[in-house]
């Protein structure tokens, strides 16, 4: 049983509050507790009441931060593990990958670098091919224009030359053809002069065969003319048999200035034909006929 | 992205990229690939310049994400280009969710809830802009075409042009590229080719030149053969002839970067034809591997001069130097619509070259070949 005049404790419960004992009320009223001493206890019970409340609200407040505190206690240990798991994953995939693009870069490098070793050669052989080549082109564009030039000079030369062998020509030719004449005139004169020198040998002879035999001298005289009318006649093939044998006892170099002298080649016949011949205007005559008819354009 | 800090998140990749590009972009696939074993066989099996790719991607992004005008263009194609990876709009989250572990794991300790927010919402634009344009176009569009090839004609011993077949036609602009799988020689690796011939047939030509240690082009170079398969993704680039544009055309070529000028010139001989100057350049006279091609055109259209410059041939008869010199030197070009196409260091010398002579930027448009 509770006291109600005491103090209200701090372990106030229900069966406090239940068992609690008041004084009989004084003065006329019968039946009934003390007024004041019910107040009393009343106001002492809420009061203890909220001394209750007040603890267990703070303590609520405690276990709910307990509670917090233990949640996160687990979730870091669970975000810990977790993260530690996660973090070792990626980093054996990350080694994975990156061994991974090593092996697929050293590859690469090396295609790489076997490219660009075949371009540069390439580079250098077609750089060294295009200065050979343009060398080339320079050397044969030089033995070209050299040669070029060789051929006009040789050409430019031999035009020289031609027009002085032209020149040496025409002047041998004149020559020969001055010469020419002179033997031909030469060799018709000796030709007419022989011929009168035989017919005054064979008047000779006739006159002194008539002389011993008179009878065969009128025939003789008879056989004459007709003889010297056949040596007309066969003169082309003896003139040029003639000409041939002189000219091979006398070969002379065209354009000689200093060739010898017919008289001095033939002086037998020259002397001959002197004695013979009669006056220079015959033989020049006979001369001419005999040219035209043995060289017609020689 | 009104509502997300672009600022910050500039930042945050400045942080993240700070570890070195290759790392991030290592974690980020290793990551992936973890999570979602199936993304692996959507991928070569080196993937150094899958990596170089994704980072220069999200370079892209990060340096225009507060320009949605520029981003969403770049985005739309991209996705659009994606889908010949094989890629689903259901690939999308799983990136994201790789995005966002890599850019928390390299962030450290300043990764924030925000951070975490802005992310995701930013990804969430650009996956939308990529998957939205991937769904509409495959509505009318295949992911790739097959191609057959039908000739291959070894013009030197690095250049040659394959005549490929398809069996519609591929839907591009004259100039614009597509990339090229060779399927059996090097599947799941693409690189870029510009078709040399206007579009609306089937039958397209490519011009290969053989880079170094490039897988791609060397197989096309040196073992690709008539019969072979290739696949070609969808067109992309923006060096196209300018609609409604009449101003005369200055076209500068270095090697292989003549494939897009031809196919122009073709469309430009279809619209009806006007003055165009083509200079080609290359380094020796056996690299001008074209020559037929180009002597024909010329012939055939009277508004249009081919000149050929050689830089490196002292048995080179033409003109000799470097293309973009050449070309500067012969005119004046500062009312002509100009195309530049070749190596990156042409490309930028006639660029700066042109530009310094008076030719105002937004008549100028250029593509550089190599790595593609």
């Amino acid at each position: 049983m509770t006291d109600a005049t005491a103090g209200m404790p701090d372990d106030i419960t229900g069966a406090t509050l239940t068992s609690a004992a008041f004084s009989p009320a004084k003065g006329f009223s019968r039946g009934g507790y003390d007024a004041q001493e019910v107040d009393r206890f009343l106001r002492l019970g809420a009061a203890a009441v909220d001394r209750l409340n007040g603890r267990l609200v703070a303590a609520e407040q405690r276990l709910r931060e307990a509670g917090a505190q233990i949640q996160e206690l687990r979730d870091r240990i669970e975000r810990d593990s977790r993260t530690n798991e996660v973090q070792h994953a990626i980093s054996v995939l990350t080694t994975a990958q990156i061994t991974a693009d090593s092996t697929v870069a050293q590859a690469d490098e090396y295609s790489a670098r076997v490219m660009t070793e075949a371009r540069d050669l390439y580079d250098d052989a077609r750089r060294d091919a295009a200065v050979l080549q343009q060398e080339t082109e320079d050397k044969s564009r030089a033995v070209y224009e050299d040669a070029l030039q060789r051929v006009a000079d040789v050409e430019r030369e031999n035009q020289q030359r031609l027009a002085q062998l032209t020149l040496a020509a025409v002047s041998a030719q004149n020559e020969l053809d001055e010469q020419t004449t002179y033997l031909r005139t030469l060799r018709d004169a000796a030709s007419i002069q022989m011929q009168k020198f035989l017919e005054g040998m064979l008047d000779h002879v006739a006159e002194e065969y008539g002389r011993a035999h008179p009878m065969a001298a009128g025939a003789a005289g008879a056989a004459r003319v007709p003889a010297a009318g056949r040596s007309v006649a066969a003169t082309p093939g003896r003139t040029q048999a003639r000409r041939s044998r002189r000219n091979q006892r006398l070969p002379r170099r065209p354009g000689t200035p200093s060739a010898p002298t017919p008289k001095r080649r033939t002086p037998g016949i020259d002397d001959v034909a002197a004695v013979s011949l009669g006056p220079d205007s015959q033989v020049s005559t006979q001369v001419s006929e005999a040219r035209t008819q043995n060289d017609p354009g020689d | 992205m009104a509502d997300i800090d672009t600022a910050a998140l500039k930042d945050n990749f400045a942080v993240v990229a700070g570890h070195g590009p290759d790392e991030v972009a290592l974690y980020f696939y290793s990551y992936l690939f973890l999570r979602y074993p199936q993304t692996r066989e959507m991928f070569p099996p080196a993937m150094t310049k899958q990596r170089d790719r994704l980072v220069a991607a999200l370079l892209r992004i990060v340096s225009n994400v507060d320009k949605v005008d520029q981003l969403v263009p770049y985005l739309e194609d991209l996705g659009r280009d994606h889908r010949k990876f094989g890629t689903v709009t259901a690939h999308y989250p799983a990136v994201g969710e790789a995005l966002l572990t890599t850019l928390r794991h390299f962030s450290g300790s300043a990764w924030t809830d925000r951070l975490a927010a802005d992310w995701a919402a930013a990804y969430g634009v650009v996956a939308g802009a990529m998957s939205g344009a991937a769904e509409k176009v495959a509505v009318t569009q295949p992911a790739y075409w097959e191609a057959e090839i039908t000739e291959v004609d070894r013009r030197t011993f690095d250049i040659a042009v394959l005549t490929v077949r398809t069996d519609e036609p591929v839907p591009y602009l004259a100039g614009q590229s597509v990339s090229v799988e060779p399927t059996t020689a090097r599947p799941r690796e693409w690189r870029w080719f510009t078709p040399a011939n206007a579009p609306g047939g089937l039958e397209i030509e490519l011009h290969a030149r053989l880079i170094p240690g490039g897988s791609v082009s060397t197989a096309l170079v040196r073992s690709s053969k008539p019969g072979d398969t290739l696949h070609l993704g969808p067109p992309f680039g923006r060096m196209t002839l300018e609609p409604g544009s009449r101003r005369p055309l200055l076209m500068v070529a270095g090697s292989t970067g003549l494939a897009p000028m031809k196919a122009m010139i073709q469309q430009v001989a279809r619209d009806g034809g006007r003055r165009t100057a083509l200079y080609f350049g290359a380094r020796t006279g056996r690299e001008v591997y074209d020559r037929k091609a180009l002597t024909a055109l010329s012939d055939w259209h009277g508004w249009l001069t081919v000149v050929t410059a050689v830089s490196d041939d002292i048995r080179w008869s033409g003109p000799h130097g470097l293309v973009g010199e050449v070309a500067a030197d012969a005119g004046e070009w500062s009312d002509h619509d100009v195309y530049v196409c070749g190596s990156p260091a042409m490309v930028g010398a006639t660029v700066k070259r042109l530009l310094a002579d008076g030719v105002p930027q937004t008549q100028i448009r250029f593509e550089e070949f190599g790595e593609a």
